[in-house]
């Protein structure tokens, strides 16, 4: 019985994670500013901070293999970047109480400036790219400030999500006592 | 709550055991050049029909906005244009004459090359790459329209890139201006071979990418000579155009020389592709 509610968590998270992907890939590049906003990163960061550890690396893990899919780098490569990001902000669970928007925006922000700086290490730094201040400017930066305009929005669905996944976890215990 | 019921597996356990999970992935992907294999399924029935149909949506957003925002620009350069269209065509008379000649001759030599016969098919662009980082787009054919692996990808008659990967009904598309492209090239005039390489900074600057490697101590290529595929590309077919030659200098070995080329496809508008359905034949 207690299977059920953990493929029905994880399927939830899942689809969320598909509607995001296609919004990512096939709108968000129509609707560029200067950089495309990493939506993905918004709800494996978000379900690590608000979830804990272990539902932040299997949301990182999903979201990375997805992108893999079409990435063309080698299999696995965002699987793992995405996991780590997820699993390190599950650490922040024990600050986060639901009623500021604050340490959202923050570790969103946080999230996407490590995610950069681990993609510009791995395939820029070793091939030779060493300016590392045109990089932070011209990609790292617009892309955090797009993001995090982007969890503002995508904040209180999720926030919503949440809670949903909340209410399917209590009437599991409920049903066990 | 009653504690004893729950399985409590520790994160750092799940932290290992992913972790290694992605480890094993990445070594496997670079032993067998595995991509996605049976997970690429969820791809073909799932991303792929609604990005199709999402893509056409954001397609028709964006290009009301565009549209109103060019009218008056179009209307400038469409003035200009019809001047340069007129001399052109002059000189347009005067260069067919002259390749009928060569035609003529050619025949008499039995040289003439199959350059432009290439087959190609058709294929629209339904997703960019994830990341602001790398140039890569999905296309709406794969394997069942005969798609295959290292299939070169053209469009406004310039080369934009290569087959990576390929699904059911889709394929990922590398871009000649992405980080990790390299593409083996040549001069037209001299048939001097150099080698393209893509480069995130260089093609957002000044929207050039940049070549090396070209051993022209002569000097005798000069800016704004053609660039086109060279004939030991392993993946590229031979005589499909780059760009032109922006700039040019010796490196400091001087036997080569490194620059800039003007590529002949503007990336940032590109959303039909053709895709040549020949494979370069490598002996293989």
């Amino acid at each position: 019985m207690k299977a059920v509610y953990y493929f029905f968590r994880g399927g939830i998270i899942f689809i969320a994670l598909i509607l995001l992907f296609i919004l990512q890939t096939a709108i968000m590049p129509h609707l560029q500013l200067a950089a495309t906003p990493n939506l993905m990163l918004i709800l494996v960061s978000m379900m690590g901070f608000m979830r804990g550890r272990k539902t932040g690396a299997f949301t990182g893990l999903g979201a990375g293999l997805m992108i893999d899919l079409f990435s063309g780098q080698l299999f696995g490569t965002y699987a793992l970047i995405y996991m780590l990001l997820g699993y390190l902000n599950g650490f922040f669970r024990k600050i986060y109480f639901g009623d500021s928007i604050r340490l959202p925006v923050i570790l969103c922000a946080a999230t996407d400036m490590v995610y950069g700086f681990i993609v510009y290490g791995v395939f820029f730094l070793l091939n030779g790219k060493a300016d590392v201040l045109y990089y932070i400017l011209n990609v790292m930066l617009p892309e955090m400030i797009y993001t995090v305009i982007c969890a503002l929005i995508l904040y209180f669905p999720f926030y919503h999500l949440n809670n949903l996944l909340d209410r399917i976890h209590n009437r599991r215990e409920r049903r066990i006592v | 709550m009653d504690k004893k019921n729950r399985i409590n597996i520790p994160g750092y356990v799940v932290l290992l055991f992913l972790g290694l999970l992605c480890i094993v992935l990445l070594f496997f992907s670079f032993a067998t050049g595995f991509s996605g294999g049976p997970v690429s399924a969820l791809a073909d029935y799932v991303f792929t029909p609604m990005q199709e149909g999402l893509s056409n949506a954001g397609g028709a957003i964006s290009h009301g906005i565009d549209s109103r925002r060019e009218k008056k620009q179009l209307l400038a350069e469409n003035k200009r244009l019809n001047n340069k269209v007129n001399e052109l065509e002059s000189k347009l008379t005067n260069t067919r004459l002259k390749e009928n000649e060569l035609t003529r001759l050619e025949k008499l030599l039995k040289l003439s090359k199959d350059y432009d016969k290439y087959k190609t098919t058709g294929a629209r662009i339904i997703a960019k790459g994830t990341s602001n980082w790398f140039s890569t787009f999905t296309i709406d054919k794969g394997s069942a329209d005969g798609i295959k692996k290292d299939m070169n990808v053209i469009a406004d008659n310039g080369l934009v890139g290569c087959v990576i990967s390929v699904g059911k009904h889709y394929a990922n598309v590398r871009s000649i201006i992405d980080d990790d492209s390299n593409v083996s090239a040549s001069v037209s005039t001299t048939e001097d071979d150099m080698i393209i390489t893509g480069g995130l900074e260089q093609i957002r600057k000044n929207g050039l990418i940049s070549f090396s490697g070209l051993r022209d101590t002569k000097n005798k290529v000069k800016e704004g000579d053609a660039v086109v595929t060279s004939n030991i590309s392993s993946k590229y077919l031979p005589g499909i155009l780059i760009g032109y030659i922006a700039k040019k200098d010796n490196d400091t070995n001087a036997l080569t020389s490194s620059g800039t080329i003007t590529p002949v496809v503007d990336f940032s508008h590109l959303s039909e592709v053709l895709v040549i359905t020949e494979l370069k034949k490598t002996g293989k």
